[in-house]
């Protein structure tokens, strides 16, 4: 695995390489090496979480300091890092809420409005009603998981719950 | 648009570098072999992993209640189609148990998020009840009543919770679109068929 020059690499491909690289780490056999990596990750974060800790201090205690923060979160490099850091701004029902309202309009057109259940430490439940309009078949749901994902990488997992009655009639029809 | 596939990154990394090898009690916090007992707390019905000392201190609480693995075939079980109507229960696969928090009869069936729950009427329950004894001694919060009714199946088993919670569990993994997909109910299939084999294997042990 060799690493790719930054200029032409997208933070996607980046993000999505990190994670894949996380899960080889998860699958190598030798539990010394495992640990070693482990203690070095966390080394590294933790030396940039100070220093992203007294970063966002000064800046907070700066008069314009909302307004930077507002300015960084726009950026998707620095929003990257804040997310992995647990360091945005903005809560995770405040992000899930906010790209729901965005999108809500053009997931309804297409036959399925989003409500946002519970958000929780770990996870987030998101409920789909159909409105008789869907498409069939995978592609809509996965498009609303994935824009989803997005917006709270640091949950585990978002749980996608259907307003089962209409399903399950079908199903038993 | 082509999509890259990154997708809980930040959680995965951060659990990666968190996670400890061993799995530990979530009581005293002691290192514990693969296999270990399991508490259910009543109230929330959140599991927990215990070493033998916890799960034995804690097992017969008002809290906490031990799960042991358990699988008994129902034979002869007494439920008409009507009967089961009565329960107004959406889908042909539902496990109901005695619940201490509801104070009653609690159904919970699966679906793409996981289990949704409903109450279950008393009288309808009741009636269950006393055309089945073996219901009578349901321990609540631990035994539940697994119904598979799919596809003409009328198959009823008297299992510990954590069977039907793992039955959830596995639906939401397989479960593809809006109506879960064949691949879902391949799963459940599977599922059943382990089971089945595990009520005769115990049967065998219990002679």
């Amino acid at each position: 695995m060799s690493g790719q020059p930054r200029e032409t690499e997208s933070l996607e491909q980046a993000l999505a390489r990190l994670e894949a690289l996380t899960a080889a780490l998860e699958r190598v056999a030798d539990e010394n090496a495992r640990a070693a990596v482990r203690e070095l990750l966390a080394l590294l974060l933790d030396l940039h979480a100070r220093a992203l800790e007294r970063f966002s201090a000064i800046i907070a205690e700066s008069a314009d300091g909302a307004a930077l923060f507002g300015r960084f979160v726009q950026d998707q490099d620095v929003r990257a890092i804040l997310l992995l850091h647990g360091l945005h701004p903005q809560s995770v029902e405040h992000r899930l809420r906010e790209v729901i309202a965005r999108l809500q309009p053009q997931w309804s057109a297409r036959g399925v409005h989003v409500d946002l259940m519970s958000v929780g430490e770990t996870f987030a439940i998101v409920q789909l009603q159909r409105n008789g309009r869907a498409e069939p078949g995978d592609a809509l749901r996965r498009e609303i998981e994935n824009a989803l994902t997005d917006a709270a990488p640091d949950l585990d997992d978002i749980l996608i719950e259907m307003d089962m009655t209409a399903v399950y009639a079908e199903t038993a029809a | 648009m082509d999509r890259i596939q990154a997708g809980n990154w930040a959680s995965r990394l951060r659990r990666f570098i968190g996670a400890s090898e061993d799995e530990h009690c979530d009581f005293c916090a002691q290192a514990i072999p693969p296999r270990h007992p399991h508490l259910i707390e009543r109230a929330t019905r959140n599991f927990y992993c215990a070493c033998p000392q916890c799960a034995l201190l804690l097992g017969a609480s008002e809290r906490f209640a031990g799960v042991g693995a358990h699988t008994q075939m129902l034979r002869d079980f007494d439920l008409s189609d009507a009967e089961w109507q009565g329960f107004r229960i959406p889908i042909d696969l539902a496990f109901i148990f005695r619940s201490t928090s509801s104070q009653g009869p609690v159904a919970v069936y699966p679906g793409p998020a996981g289990a949704t729950e409903s109450q279950v009427a008393i009288d309808a329950w009741s009636r269950l009840i006393a055309a089945n004894p073996a219901l009578a001694n349901l321990d609540p919060d631990v035994e539940a009543l697994l119904v598979n009714r799919m596809k003409g199946a009328r198959e009823y088993y008297l299992v510990s919770i954590d069977r039907c919670y793992a039955l959830t569990g596995l639906i939401r993994k397989h479960w593809r679109g809006l109506s879960g997909g064949a691949e879902a109910w391949e799963a459940v299939r599977d599922f059943f068929a382990q089971l089945r084999d595990g009520a005769e294997t115990e049967d065998a042990a219990h002679g």
